[in-house]
């Protein structure tokens, strides 16, 4: 059980922003893209995207 | 012009952009892992198409849920592709080893190179066999929608296999120049191309409506490489005011 949890931490923890901030931001234009369309959807999703990766790389520079 | 003439040269560009497609993926697995995993992973998908056209038939058009699909391969290709940029960037800008296999060699850990290799081969397995089952579907959709209706099923057919023929022939020629590019080159360029596919896919998954369809992935191309490329000049700078 302990194995799992500590499974679970490293993914949130240390690997939130390469893996769960593509899906974060995947999510947010999916629930956005209900109301509205149009092209600017992929930008948002880009920059997100973006985003996430600059984060991660920001981690990886302080560790 | 003949009805049939028409559906086999729109399936020939329709389904020929989706081969390309497939094959710029193919490419970019047996880049990374090698020619071997990369075509079984592309027969795999092949075997799992015939499944599903053997077992659905016409009916794959109204019980598959092509959205869905999309979403899911196209978040792992983008997952895949943002893990191999973020390590093309780490180590062109010097902050991580250049080749990782040399400096595991070095600490004669072979258990972990071993490991490692394991992971890139199954890394080339699923990304090919993902990305050719997504355009598979996707061709089979449009030989489908295009052909069935009109009753030209077999000029559909011929349209999608002579665009195969064509982006095989014209794959197989681009073969030989990107073995001469450096391994790291060819890493980056695999972590782009990746992570521009994936990202349309999710996209497209999810409600985007892309511009102009799939030239958006031309687009985005240029967006991962210019984003990538200035990545790198930050970790570069951040490590040199880190050492001064």
């Amino acid at each position: 059980m302990r194995k799992v949890w500590d499974v679970v931490v490293d993914l949130v923890y240390e690997d939130a922003f390469q893996f769960l901030g593509p899906i974060a931001a995947i999510m947010v234009v999916g629930v956005v893209a209900r109301w509205a369309t149009g092209a600017w959807l992929g930008i948002v999703l880009f920059l997100g995207i973006a985003l996430a990766l600059c984060l991660s790389l920001r981690r990886a520079l302080r560790s | 012009m003949p009805l049939h003439v028409v559906v086999v040269l729109a399936v020939f560009v329709a389904a020929g952009v989706e081969f390309v497609e497939a094959f710029t993926i193919l490419l970019a697995a047996q880049a990374v892992g090698g020619w071997r995993p990369a075509l079984w992973g592309t027969f795999g998908a092949l075997a799992a198409l015939a499944a599903l056209v053997a077992v659905f038939g016409y009916a794959i058009l109204a019980l598959f849920p092509i959205g869905l699909f999309r979403a899911l391969i196209g978040l792992i290709l983008l997952l895949f592709g943002l893990k191999w940029l973020r390590k093309a960037v780490l180590r062109s800008s010097g902050r991580q080893a250049l080749h990782d296999e040399t400096l595991i060699y070095e600490r004669n850990l072979e258990h972990l190179r071993a490991a490692r290799e394991q992971d890139t081969r199954s890394l080339a397995f699923a990304t090919a066999f993902n990305g050719v089952l997504l355009e598979g579907v996707e061709v089979i959709f449009i030989v489908l929608t295009l052909g069935a209706p009109a009753g030209t099923l077999t000029s559909a057919v011929l349209g999608a296999a002579a665009a195969f023929v064509v982006v095989a022939v014209a794959g197989l020629l681009l073969r030989t120049p990107l073995s001469r590019v450096p391994e790291n080159t060819l890493k980056w360029i695999v972590g782009v191309m990746l992570s521009a596919f994936g990202t349309f896919w999710a996209g497209e998954g999810v409600g985007v409506a892309w511009w102009d369809q799939d030239i958006s992935i031309i687009v985005l191309v240029v967006l991962f490489a210019a984003l990538s490329l200035g990545l790198r000049a930050w970790v570069g700078r951040s490590r040199q005011g880190a050492v001064a």
